[in-house]
């Protein structure tokens, strides 16, 4: 049932805070403008210091150029790589861990002390975990360095899991279990059986907001991925802006096409997004 | 009454039933050895090696004590890259935090379209850091980028935004402050459509003016809400690296060289492990010290509102 | 029916026989370098050695500067062997060649009966050794990159100025000369960080005075403090954010007649200052070595030296391309193709390549009174620390004489 409209009203406060609102929305809007029209401007024009949003002359070259000539697709293969395998991992304990944390009872207050340690790891700045990590790798012989991605990432991304999943797990009741129970399933089949199928959307919620963080890391690809090769999209766009200053047609045509796969991603969340935040009444 | 005398088990059976037994344990084991491997074991051994002298080029390895510390303390770049990195979190978090609220209070409002408007307000939010960075790298450019065209255009003399020492810092907070207000919009938003019309309208017909009914009726309710995003924002804050490397890697002198930028260089340009172990050290007691002062704040206003 | 099937058979065993045992021969040669125009030289050198050897391949991996180094780091230390034929910078021979990490070359041109030819640009071949200057031969020069000042001849000519600069005070004034709206007088490269330093040494080379002095800090000189004001005099003619300009910028502004002189540039990006398709100043521009002042011109040396791996399973093979890319003729090649600057003096007095290049002369010149940066293994370091405090200096945020103090405070530090 669709909630009844309420009419707004033409005063003087109703108008200025339409105004305003539009004044927000072109000040979060208009550097998206800005990168959007700079991929399709020709050189020349983004060169000419004119003050044009709209290209007057649209061309697809930087787009062309950052694909085939940059290897950009190179970067998000990478990327998508890493990035799914590291959120396979940790959606994949994560709900274990989390699975366990909503059921069981522990001695001597270990859950609280691995919920604890799972909030105050999202504090540690990367860059104070990269140097033992650095050092470790090398020890052990380990070089690849996407699998060094995919493990350094799961600082990251486990806590993420397990806290969103405990939500989620949170809402299953036990009865439901126990039932399976009743009928002769064992826990492990009735955890299997029952309550993953049922949890299935919030394990895909979290695996896209995995997805969304190890997309997004920075430090740890910038230390480890140094051979153009094994570039990540954000090195890769980092990398632009410091040896090639003024391939900006390239540039945001890369920005745009690595921000492609986030923001399908991000849209399909967004109902969990903004619930998560406590926001009735979207969509 | 007499026992029933259970048939004998068999090993298989023995271990399943051992393993639903410990099922908790096991389930948890996985998450554990992986925080166990790669945070709790790296933290220690951060410790550990921040007190030897550790180049990794000449592969040396040499105990020294407290000495990396003390070279810290008298380093002016250290001190100034903790300088640095506190300037960018006050003005950051200080402009999210009211452009937020304001944000949020006026989206709360009656307005035609709120569903396609709030979208749209947090996009920014939602393209990854690195394009962010880019996107503003062009505007801020002093040749050609978008500002020194809309200041030409006024016949106005370009500004060197990532380039003049005296606000570098605060224009790599301007970035920040463009990418994650969204964020605070949304935080304060969930807290206020938590508040009943009713107060507002009771408040109205009492006479109050809508800066007191912001002070006495919104304000309280969103206190938990404003600690809680100026935490995780100044939490953030301390991990600024990505834009800073970008935009201008230090410079311009050393003004916006953060305390990662400084342990970066240490550790992976000048390969001084152990100094750059210790100097990460320093920040994490540092976060710390923060987070824990903050939070027990916020702990105890909790418990006092309970 | 069957007899086709036999034949076919045979023809594949032996088909395939032969393929195990040419893949056998197979030699897998990895070249970690560096990218640009390095890269395509090094790629004319590479296809040459391919078809002269057609069961060896060798993959280059062409990496940007910022990275190279820190790469070539952890590759060397790690010790795998994974690249066999290295590139550096030569500021970097100090911190890899003590280490033991590139191969001893000497024995190996005892083996093989190759000569070490006396062609080679001394001061460049020597700083492929270690101990520097006469120790062992680790690594050969392939890029003759050396610092070479450029200004406008058909400008100089109009004011009456018939020579380049003399001293370092002669460009200021020449650059006060030039300096109008729309002209600026010089340009450099004044990026925080590797641009910088290389920008003020020349000018601090020239007025007698050095980073390095016996092992300590020589920040603190008067010489120093004289040579950094002369750098910020040639800011006020200078662009107003030559304080953030890196190479490309440079070349542009010299490219499109804005800047009468640049401070320095590397021949590898001169030869579009001569391209007509990019090229506002074509055959205007004269290179030389670099003023004096105090003493004599100082250009910078700053060749890429290449070496073999001490890990590498392929030494032999990887020497033999050691001295085909050095050879003269693939040196040419390579100068004639992509403006790669050559190692071997002979090349710049040849005929074709002055034809194409005319300031070989003055660069040969500058090659063999060149000044090489101090050989520590704390280079980068100082470099990085020097360039901070240069553009605060630069920038305004120091006095010239704070941000000496402060540079030479942080160098002692570093040295101690």
């Amino acid at each position: 049932m669709k909630p009844r409209r309420k009419r707004v009203r033409l005063t003087f406060k109703n108008v200025a805070a339409h105004v305003l609102a539009l004044i927000v929305l072109i000040i979060a809007l208009f550097p998206i403008a800005i990168m959007v029209s700079t991929s399709l401007k020709t050189p020349m024009e983004f060169m000419s210091q004119r003050l044009s949003l709209w290209p007057s002359k649209i061309t697809w070259e930087h787009y062309y150029d950052v694909i085939v000539e940059r290897g950009f697709l190179r970067f998000l293969g990478n990327t998508a790589v890493v990035s799914i395998v590291t959120t396979l991992v940790a959606v994949g304990a994560g709900s274990m861990a989390a699975y366990a944390l909503t059921r069981f009872r522990f001695p001597r207050k270990l859950d609280a002390v691995f919920l604890v340690w799972a909030l105050v790891i999202r504090t540690i700045p990367p860059i104070v975990l990269v140097i033992p990590l650095f050092v470790m790798f090398r020890e052990l012989g380990i070089t690849n360095v996407r699998l060094i991605l995919i493990l350094g990432y799961q600082v990251y991304t486990l806590p993420l899991a397990i806290w969103m999943l405990i939500g989620f797990f949170r809402e299953i009741p036990k009865e439901l279990e126990f039932a399976a129970m009743v009928d002769g399933a064992s826990r492990f089949r009735a955890m299997v059986r029952v309550v993953y199928p049922l949890v299935l959307p919030g394990l895909a919620a979290t695996a896209i907001f995995c997805i969304i963080q190890s997309w997004n890391e920075f430090t740890y690809a910038l230390i480890f991925a140094r051979v153009p090769s094994d570039f990540t999209v954000p090195i890769g766009i980092a990398s632009f802006l410091t040896e090639y200053k003024t391939l900006w047609g390239s540039l945001t045509a890369g920005g745009l096409i690595s921000s492609a796969p986030l923001l399908l991603f991000t849209a399909v969340v967004q109902r969990h997004l903004l619930r998560g935040f406590g926001l009735r009444g979207v969509h | 009454m007499a026992k029933t005398i259970a048939p004998p088990v068999g090993r298989a059976e023995q271990i399943s039933r051992w393993l639903e037994k410990h099922m908790g344990l096991l389930l948890l084991l996985p998450a554990s050895l992986i925080f166990l491997f790669l945070t709790v074991f790296p933290l220690f051994y951060n410790a550990y090696i921040s007190f030897f002298d550790y180049a990794f080029i000449q592969r040396l390895f040499e105990f020294t004590g407290l000495d990396n510390y003390r070279f810290l303390i008298e380093d002016e770049l250290f001190i100034g890259s903790i300088k640095n990195t506190l300037r960018f979190l006050l003005t950051a978090t200080t402009v999210e935090v009211i452009v937020g609220v304001a944000v949020a209070v006026l989206l709360n409002a009656k307005l035609f379209a709120k569903k396609v408007i709030l979208p749209l307000t947090i996009l920014p939010m939602m393209f990854p850091t690195m394009v962010v960075t880019a996107i503003w790298a062009i505007i801020y450019d002093y040749e050609y980028g978008f500002f020194s065209n809309v200041l030409r255009t006024f016949g106005l003399a370009p500004v060197r935004w990532l380039s003049d020492h005296r606000f570098a810092m605060e224009s790599i907070a301007l970035v920040d402050v463009w990418q994650w207000t969204p964020f605070v919009v949304l935080v304060i938003l969930a807290g206020l459509q938590s508040i009943p019309d009713y107060l507002y309208e009771a408040a109205q017909l009492d006479g109050a003016s809508d800066w007191q009914q912001f002070c006495h009726i919104t304000l309280p309710v969103i206190a938990f809400h404003l600690q809680l995003v100026i935490l995780l924002r100044v939490i953030d804050g301390f991990r600024l690296f990505d834009k800073v490397y970008a935009l201008t890697g230090g410079g311009p002198g050393h003004s916006t060289e953060t305390i990662t930028m400084f342990i970066f260089k240490e550790g992976f340009r000048y390969f001084n492990l152990g100094f750059a172990a210790a100097a990460s050290l320093v920040m994490l007691l540092l976060i710390l010290a923060v987070s824990l002062i903050y939070t027990r704040r916020m702990w105890r206003e909790m418990c006092d509102e309970a | 029916m069957r007899r086709w099937m036999l034949l076919w058979a045979c023809l594949l065993t032996v088909v395939v026989v032969a393929g195990v045992a040419v893949a056998q021969e197979q030699v897998n040669l990895v070249f970690l370098g560096r990218d640009g125009t390095y890269e395509e030289a090094m790629k004319v050198a590479i296809a040459a050695y391919q078809k002269a050897h057609p069961n060896v391949h060798i993959e280059y991996l062409g990496l940007p500067w910022s990275g190279l180094r820190e790469k070539i780091t952890v590759e060397l230390v790690e010790g795998r062997g994974d690249f066999d034929l290295i590139i550096l910078d030569d500021p970097w021979t100090s911190e890899f060649l003590p280490a033991g990490f590139l191969e001893n070359l000497d024995p190996w041109f005892h083996r093989t009966g190759k000569k070490l030819s006396d062609d080679f640009i001394e001061p460049l071949l020597a700083l492929g050794r270690w101990p520097y200057p006469d120790g062992a031969q680790y690594a050969l020069p392939i890029v003759g990159n050396v610092q070479l000042f450029a200004y406008r001849r058909d400008l100089f000519k109009a004011n009456g100025l018939e020579h380049p600069p003399a001293t370092w005070s002669d460009v200021v004034a020449a650059a006060e000369k030039f300096s109008d709206g729309q002209t600026f007088g010089v340009v450099f490269r004044g990026a925080r960080g590797n641009d910088i330093v290389v920008s003020f040494l020349p000018i601090l080379w020239a007025f007698g005075g050095d980073v390095i002095v016996d092992g300590r800090s020589g920040v603190n000189s008067p010489e120093f403090l004289a040579a950094l004001k002369l750098f910020l005099k040639l800011k006020e003619y200078a662009p107003g954010d030559v304080d953030t300009y890196q190479a490309s910028r440079v070349r542009e502004m010299l490219m499109s007649g804005r800047a009468a002189m640049a401070v320095e540039v590397w021949p590898a990006w001169v030869p579009e200052l001569d391209d007509p398709a990019v090229s506002q100043v074509v055959g205007k521009f004269e290179l030389v070595k670099h003023p004096g002042e105090a003493s004599s011109s100082a250009p910078m040396l700053g060749p890429w030296l290449l070496g073999i791996n001490a890990k590498s399973k392929h030494k032999d093979v990887a020497f033999d391309f050691l001295t085909f890319v050095t050879s003269p003729e693939i040196q040419k090649m390579a100068a004639i193709e992509v403006g790669n600057p050559p190692t071997l003096a002979s090349l710049y007095t040849d005929p074709l390549l002055v034809s194409m290049y005319r300031w070989y002369p003055d660069q040969l010149e500058a090659l063999q009174n060149g000044v090489a940066r101090p050989r520590t293994p704390l280079w980068s370091r100082i470099e990085d620390t020097l360039a901070g405090y240069l553009h605060e200096a630069l920038v305004g945020i120091r006095s010239p004489e704070e941000a000496m103090e402060a540079a030479h405070q942080a160098i002692s530090r570093i040295l101690r």
